[in-house]
């Protein structure tokens, strides 16, 4: 041990010879040894050299051992003290050992090697208690950097604690005022996610897509894109739906729904990827949109029929117009030709074309007047007898019919309607018209006028047994100035006006004929006079 | 057809598609005042018309219904009207050659254009006196069957 040969050990006794033999035996185990004769020397020593052991002797004169000692345990408690003292002052190093000796030595010394075994065993202990000493100072120290490593981490764990609660506050703020956006939106929203096997869970809706759907969707969370809709996605889930969110697309379409009261409702969808693996789907009812849609859709149908029909109208009328007119000029020139040449047949033969030619342009003004009528005076809508109007049209005719032997006879279901009596009066005209002219020429005549059909829909019609009407001209017949028989003395307007009388009243009117030589049954509906009401009462709010 | 070049070599003939009988006897007037030995042959409408060209059911017989050197041609007709037949006629191999003059009533820019675009020849609109209306279609007739070479 490297130290043992630097150990200084101090020696105090006023025996020289004492002091001696320690030194040099000491000396022998490479100790440094010093010596002091009495007690006031050794703590001077004491004080300049700090020795690592001291060896005292208790009885001196003026300061003994015990002062020593008493002076080492109050300023250098650390220094090992051994007392040496006297065969018969044993009581005395009992003293020593309970006011801080360590050990102690009886004089005489008679074998050295006790000296030795007391030193070395006092320094080893004075060694270890020093590095016990030394390394709980370090343990203190290491846990006093601890400590306050320990407490700087809880400061600035403190402190994150507190910035995490300011920002979750700030956070659920935010949070707070989306999810109020979110659920005083008017348009619906609903939130998917999608899983880890690629399916589209329904995370949840806001308020509006519950009234807008009539879905409570809250018992639907977590629950599979399909599960939710089992009616819309009942064979697949479209593949559109996974490029939302996988390539961030965005589809938008319209989607129709059957409600269970059989009416229907019409969504305006829009869907798009909203964070990574959620896609956000916005429904707006568009159902009163779509219906507005396709009444104005409807109306400018209607419009651009009537433009389409004045169109061929005023192109016609200048057609029909003038054909008379010019028909009249020309023969009224070939008159004063013939009149010149004295020619009276020739003259008569004018006149006639130029008369006839002015009765079909007044037949042509009159029936325009009569059509124009319709668009300009609302009907007036009465409950009348049909079967009496028919009778009183028939005496119209009744001459032609007399004439021409046809057969006529009139359904008794026929009984009372609620019409623009003056209107359906016209519309028997012109049937029973066309029908008595059409049937010219034909073997055993007849014209049956009837209704058949149902309460729900009663069919009107007027059937005769003539000529009968090709099939590719069963619409053509309705359009204005449309004549098939080029000799027909018609204006090619009496369809037409029937056509616009019955549309008037909310029916529908066609031709039943198989063609040629089949006979000709034109039949027509009335709106009910439930509904006429209605639309009477609608028209007088109005 | 074009070979059919017989006694009747010197006779004019003229098909006249009119659906307007009073018309009809107007232009018939004309041309007779014209020259006497025109012969004009009437029909009522583009059905007739198309069966006389093709000698089909009425016209069947192509000495009673010969090949016309013009064709005066109405416009507006029931069944098939002026348009028809004359698509018909110039779309068709044997036919194409007839000169088509359309005579109508209608002095709307859109005819004109639709019946030149098919091809016809020539588009009167009928003046409203007889003698404008006789100059007319002997100008008409004496530019097609005298000025030009008939070719059958």
């Amino acid at each position: 041990m490297t130290d043992k040969q630097h150990s200084v050990i101090l020696t105090i006794d006023d025996e020289k010879n004492i002091r001696q033999s320690f030194r040099l035996y000491l000396e022998d185990y490479n100790y440094q040894v010093l010596e002091a004769e009495h007690g006031a020397v050794g703590i001077e020593m004491i004080e300049r050299h700090s020795p690592d052991l001291v060896l005292v002797d208790l009885r001196m004169p003026d300061v003994d051992g015990l002062d020593v000692l008493k002076h080492i345990s109050e300023s250098t408690p650390r220094t090992p003290v051994i007392v040496v003292s006297g065969t018969g002052v044993i009581a005395d190093a009992v003293e020593a050992l309970r006011r801080g000796a360590w050990d102690y030595l009886l004089k005489p010394i008679e074998d050295m090697n006790i000296l030795l075994h007391t030193v070395e065993t006092t320094l080893e202990r004075a060694r270890f208690l020093d590095e016990k000493r030394k390394y709980r100072e370090h343990l203190e120290a290491e846990v006093q950097e601890r400590t306050a490593e320990l407490l700087a981490a809880n400061t600035r764990l403190m402190q994150e604690i507190e910035q995490r609660a300011r920002a979750e506050v700030s956070v659920r703020e935010s949070e707070e005022k989306l999810r109020n956006i979110l659920e005083s939106s008017p348009f619906g929203m609903h939130v998917y996610q999608l899983d880890d096997k690629d399916r589209l869970l329904f995370i949840g809706a806001n308020p509006a897509a519950d009234w807008i759907l009539h879905v409570d969707h809250s018992k639907y969370a977590g629950r599979a894109i399909e599960e939710v809709y089992p009616v819309l996605f009942k064979d697949d889930v479209p593949p559109q739906l996974y490029r939302i969110i996988a390539m961030g697309e965005t589809t938008r379409y319209e989607q129709q729904v059957n409600e269970i009261a059989g009416t229907s409702r019409i969504y305006d969808i829009h869907a798009y990827k909203a964070a990574e693996g959620i896609m956000v789907c916005n429904v707006i009812d568009i159902s009163e949109r779509a219906k507005a849609g396709s009444e104005r859709e409807k109306l400018i149908s209607i419009l651009e029929a009537k433009n389409a029909e004045l169109e061929r109208f005023t192109y016609t009328v200048s057609h029909d117009l003038k054909t008379p007119l010019i028909t009249i000029r020309g023969f009224l020139e070939l008159l004063d030709d013939s009149l010149i040449q004295n020619d009276m047949e020739e003259a008569r033969k004018c006149i006639n074309r130029i008369n006839h030619a002015a009765s079909s342009m007044e037949e042509l003004l009159r029936n325009l007047l009569s059509i124009s009528r319709i668009d300009h005076n609302k009907t007036s809508l009465t409950a009348f007898n049909v079967r009496t109007l028919i009778e009183d049209v028939l005496e119209l005719f009744e001459r032609q019919i007399e004439e021409r032997g046809i057969r006529v006879s009139i359904g008794d279901e026929l009984s009372t309607v609620t019409a623009d009596r003056n209107r359906i009066f016209e519309v028997y005209q012109n049937l029973l018209e066309n029908a008595i002219y059409f049937s010219d020429g034909v073997p055993g005549p007849e014209i049956e006028i009837g209704l058949r059909g149902d309460t729900k829909r009663q069919i009107f019609y007027v059937k005769d047994n003539g000529i009968g009407i090709e099939p590719a001209y069963h619409k053509k017949v309705f359009h204005l100035f449309e004549k098939l028989d080029k000799d027909s003395d018609g204006t090619g307007i009496g369809l037409a006006l029937v056509k616009r009388i019955i549309e008037a009243h909310a029916g529908t009117v066609w031709v039943e004929s198989e063609g040629d030589g089949k006979g000709t049954t034109i039949c027509f509906t009335l709106q009910s006079v439930k509904e006429a009401e209605a639309c009477q009462a609608s028209e007088i709010n109005a | 057809m074009s070979g059919v070049r017989d006694k009747r070599v010197d006779t004019k003939r003229i098909l006249l598609v009119e659906d307007d009988s009073d018309h009809a006897e107007l232009a018939k007037h004309c041309l007779h005042d014209y020259d006497e030995r025109l012969v004009v042959h009437h029909v009522i409408d583009g059905v007739e018309a198309l069966d006389y060209l093709r000698n089909r059911n009425n016209y069947a017989d192509p000495e009673k219904s010969p090949r016309p050197h013009l064709i005066l041609l109405d416009l507006r007709m029931h069944r098939v009207d002026g348009f028809e037949v004359l698509k018909e006629v110039k779309g068709t191999d044997d036919l194409m050659r007839i000169p088509v003059v359309i005579l109508t009533t209608s002095e709307s820019e859109i005819d004109a254009n639709k019946a030149y675009d098919l091809h016809a020849n020539s588009f009167l609109v009928k003046p409203g006196g007889y003698h404008e209306l006789k100059k007319m279609l002997i100008e008409v007739s004496n530019y097609w069957l005298a000025i030009n070479k008939r070719l059958w």
